[in-house]
């Protein structure tokens, strides 16, 4: 009787603040949603509420606190045994025969559950309540430049197989993470794409470094393990040269080889192949050369290189890889340049500034005939310039292009 | 005050006792249990009773009745406008003792154990305070002098409650005094076809002596030894305050409130009311049950409340049912089943 009488009192007491707490946390929860933001503080928060509640609740209830002779009046009132349970309890007559009734005590649902359900009501219409729709726009993740993900998405594949060290993969983070603080409506502005760019393009470029470096490493280590008995000592000491160049270029730059492999890289001498364990030479050249792969596989994962190659001059709706190099290699690129065509020498007079006058086959006009000579001094005179005006070209000639220069 | 809890043994025997009394006042009296039952309380808490009735009820009846059942000696004093103070106590007379000439008292009808004030609202207030002593201390003051009355000393006083003209209202204090006021009531037909049948005109009530004085004073020693549990305490002192102007809503009705006295005779009734229940504890019930009596004539009614047709017993009855018995609530998600 006292137990309940007081957990009555209790409930009397909690109910409103629980009420309340629940109602508070379910509004916080919503907002947080609203916001697109972590939740769990607006459950802490509301639990932490409901603790204080239900403290001051109890402080409260000891006021109200039924004590024995009051719960044994009442008892002695729903079981009509006119205070003989007072009685024996205060030592005045024998404890009676109690009846087989329950407790005369009976708990209004309504009082109970009432509270319980009205909170569980906002707790849930904040979880499952749907977001307006002008909140479902904002989700960011799906407006972000989609290179933004592939750069986290190549960082995070580079650490998760240790092929790089940490540091340049967390400064790629950083700077996306730089990136998104931007308002969103910055986000695709010319300097926010143009940065994302470069950091691509920079990603792009320290990543086959590295890659060509491992794979160039793993083929001299594969050579200096296959022809080590062929190979002269001067051999063996070019060949440590380029180690210790691929050594230092894959140390160093942007991305830098994992550190335990580098390691592993130093302690390699090739000038002392006789030496050296074969194994530990073949393990190091695979290693190498899987790493090589697998960095490989993320970049084109990423996008950054294509499966078929990689060619500048491809251009596209992607962007491509940019214009052209216009070199003097033997192979060119698969650009095609136009053919060049010169005015009809008959309409030579209605030339106009920046018309083709002539086509001709011929050498590039590089001095190569020029020859340097001790001091400084031209040991010939060449063939163009100063020379060609005044040796090779007629007086008539030159009229004529001084009239057209004019 | 002896606080020994009862016996089985005293508690079986002395209930079998007063169910004997109030089974022998009942071939008295028909048809007036309830009344006998208050009677026989308030005789045991050592009370004084006023009765109110019409003429004919059988008043005088229960008087007698009462004297011999409980073997008690008792006068009847028909109370008159021209009735004296001494003329209930007794007066000095003149006497010549061994050659002296000496003031000697004469015991008036007051000196009885039981006594019938018959239409008592008829004798001035001068006379009516007369028994304020002889019913407080049980005892009467004649010319200094202090006379005893006889132990038990009850008065059994009636008024009527109609031709009120010349007659002189009890005043509070007087009223006071008097633990219980009951109100009697004509029965039914079938109560008064029993009445005929069983009584003749002038016939002198029977009944056969189930206590003697002794008897009596000894149960009246074992009324004192029921527990009072400190609720049932605590529920008489909140009926008596919440009779106080301000204290209830049905103190709207009322003037002045209920005494200590009232709630000290409250107390009482409800232990005499345990025992010859046979209990050894008193409850709510039994201070519901003597509240209306013990309460009644003790309001002092306002004047609206007058006009309205209230009286003492219909307010007295709205402050029990508005007094709750447990002086704690229950919270309001929990009720009583």
């Amino acid at each position: 009787m006292c137990l309940r009488v007081n957990l009555g009192w209790f409930w009397t007491y909690f109910s409103p603040w629980l009420v309340l707490s629940m109602a508070l946390c379910g509004l916080l929860v919503w907002l947080l949603r609203l916001q697109k933001v972590d939740t769990d503080p607006a459950w802490f928060l509301g639990a932490g509420f409901v603790i204080v509640s239900a403290l001051g609740a109890l402080s409260k209830m000891a006021d109200k606190r039924l004590n024995w002779e009051s719960a044994f009046s009442r008892l002695d009132v729903g079981w009509k045994l006119n205070h003989r349970l007072v009685s024996a309890w205060r030592g005045v007559g024998a404890w009676p025969d109690l009846p087989e009734d329950p407790i005369p005590l009976k708990v209004k649902p309504g009082y109970f559950l009432g509270p319980l359900l009205l909170g569980a009501l906002f707790l849930c219409a904040a979880v499952y309540l749907p977001l307006p729709p002008e909140t479902l726009k904002t989700d960011t993740t799906r407006m972000e430049p989609p290179d933004w993900k592939t750069l986290e998405a190549l960082a995070d594949e580079l650490e998760e197989q240790d092929l790089v060290e940490e540091d340049a993969t967390q400064a790629l983070k950083r700077e996306l993470e730089q990136l998104r603080k931007k308002p969103m409506e910055e986000w695709y502005d010319p300097s926010t794409l143009e940065a994302t760019d470069r950091l691509r393009s920079r990603m792009r470029t320290d990543s086959e470094r590295l890659m060509q470096a491992m794979n160039q490493t793993s083929k001299l280590l594969q050579l200096a393990d296959t022809g080590k008995d062929q190979l002269t000592h001067t051999q063996q000491q070019a060949m440590q040269e380029y180690l210790q160049q691929m050594r230092e270029q894959m140390g160093q730059g942007g991305l830098q080889m994992n550190q335990n492999l580098l390691q592993q890289l130093r302690e390699v001498d090739l000038t002392q192949l006789q030496q050296m364990d074969q194994a530990q030479l073949q393990q190091l050249e695979q290693e190498l050369m899987q790493n090589a792969e697998a960095m490989e596989q993320a970049l084109m994962a990423a996008g950054l290189i294509s499966m078929d190659g990689d060619f500048p001059g491809r251009g596209g709706i992607t962007r491509g890889g940019g214009p052209s190099d216009l070199t003097l290699r033997d192979f060119e690129t698969s650009v095609e340049p136009v053919v060049p065509m010169a005015l009809d020498p008959g309409h030579i007079e209605n030339a106009r500034m920046g018309d083709l006058l002539e086509v001709r086959e011929t050498e590039h006009g590089d001095e190569r005939e020029v020859e340097a000579a001790t001091g400084g001094a031209v040991a010939t005179e060449g063939g163009s310039g100063e020379v060609v005006w005044d040796q090779d070209v007629l007086p008539a000639e030159q009229k004529v292009l001084k009239e057209f220069f004019k | 005050m002896n606080t020994e809890a009862l016996t089985e043994i005293e508690l079986k025997a002395t209930s079998e006792k007063l169910a004997q009394v109030r089974s022998e006042l009942n071939q008295v009296l028909f048809g007036q249990e309830p009344l006998i039952d208050q009677v026989v309380i308030c005789l045991l808490a050592r009370g004084h009773l006023l009765l109110e009735g019409l003429p004919g009820l059988g008043k005088t009846e229960l008087v007698r009745a009462l004297s011999k059942v409980l073997g008690l000696e008792s006068k009847r004093i028909q109370f008159t406008p021209d009735l004296l103070p001494g003329d209930i106590t007794g007066n000095p007379m003149l006497q010549d003792v061994d050659g002296e000439r000496k003031f000697i008292f004469q015991p008036g009808p007051l000196f009885s154990q039981l006594v019938l004030a018959d239409e008592i609202n008829r004798a001035s207030p001068k006379t009516q305070s007369a028994l304020l002593e002889a019913m407080q201390e049980h005892r009467v003051t004649s010319m200094g002098e202090r006379h005893a009355l006889p132990e038990p000393f009850f008065v059994l006083a009636t008024q009527n409650p109609i031709e009120l003209e010349g007659t002189y209202p009890l005043p509070e204090a007087q009223l006071d005094r008097f633990l219980f006021k009951l109100n009697i009531h004509a029965g039914g037909a079938a109560v008064l076809q029993r009445i005929v049948e069983n009584r003749q005109l002038g016939e002198e009530a029977k009944g056969a002596e189930i206590l003697k004085p002794q008897e009596l004073q000894e149960v009246m020693q074992l009324v004192k030894r029921i527990y009072l549990p400190e609720v049932v305490a605590n529920y008489i002192a909140r009926l008596v305050h919440a009779s106080h102007k301000g204290e209830s809503e049905a103190s709207k009705s009322i003037k002045y409130g209920a005494s200590p006295r009232a709630a000290i005779g409250l107390a009482a009734a409800g232990r005499a009311r345990a025992l010859m229940q046979g209990r050894e504890n008193v409850s709510y019930e039994d201070i519901k049950a003597v509240a209306v009596p013990v309460l009644q004539h003790r309001l002092v009614l306002e004047y609206h409340a007058k006009l309205e047709g209230l009286d003492g017993s219909k307010v007295a009855t709205a402050l029990v049912e508005e007094v709750p018995a447990h002086a704690d609530k229950l919270p309001p998600v929990l009720a009583e089943s």
